[in-house]
């Protein structure tokens, strides 16, 4: 039913954060990615504790339209190739996926905060303005 | 309804991409279903002042 995928060559420089670089054909991938980008106005080293749940954007629905099964499509497959020269790729991150080769089912998702942290205010007007 | 697909020759050269991030799919093959998802939360009160990261 699902064509066969040629590719020549492949350079792919990163692969990271809950990412996949996969040849050949899957039945079903799901993907998923929680991250919290800081940025601190001075960094501390040392272990980092912050509970995801305290943030609403990690526990609340992300809202996907649901594929139907749909039972009238028909495929015929003239040439049983997908060819393609070379594929070249910087970086691949955040639960995305690089595939070559067929796939019945696909699920992915990410959610990311980020906070920009500073230990005294960077914009003091604006805060006066709010006040009075 | 009846949807008749027929797929002939598909030949691609090169491919150049600079990033593939937040959930997104870079596919050479054939799917039958693709669910992507994605939240990014980046509002003004985002802006955290003080040693405390963490909403009470």
């Amino acid at each position: 039913m699902y064509r066969t995928s040629a590719v020549d060559g492949v350079l792919v420089n990163s692969v990271q954060s809950a990412s996949i670089l996969h040849t050949g054909d899957t039945e079903k991938v799901q993907c998923f990615s929680a991250a919290l980008a800081i940025q601190r106005e001075r960094t501390d080293y040392g272990t980092f504790d912050v509970p995801l749940n305290k943030y609403e954007i990690f526990s609340e629905p992300v809202v996907v339209p649901v594929c139907p099964n749909v039972q009238i499509k028909r495929t015929f497959n003239a040439c049983p190739f997908i060819r393609v020269g070379r594929i070249d790729i910087l970086g691949i991150s955040s639960s995305s996926l690089l595939h070559i080769g067929s796939v019945n089912e696909m699920t992915l998702q990410s959610r990311v905060k980020h906070i920009r942290n500073f230990l005294t205010n960077p914009y003091p007007e604006n805060g006066e303005e709010e006040e009075s | 309804m009846n949807f008749h697909v027929t797929n002939h020759e598909l030949c691609v050269g090169e491919i150049h991409i600079i990033g593939v991030g937040l959930s997104s799919v870079v596919l050479v093959g054939d799917v039958d279903c693709i669910n992507l998802g994605s939240a990014f939360d980046t509002p003004p009160e985002s802006l955290v002042l003080g040693t405390s990261l963490v909403p009470l």
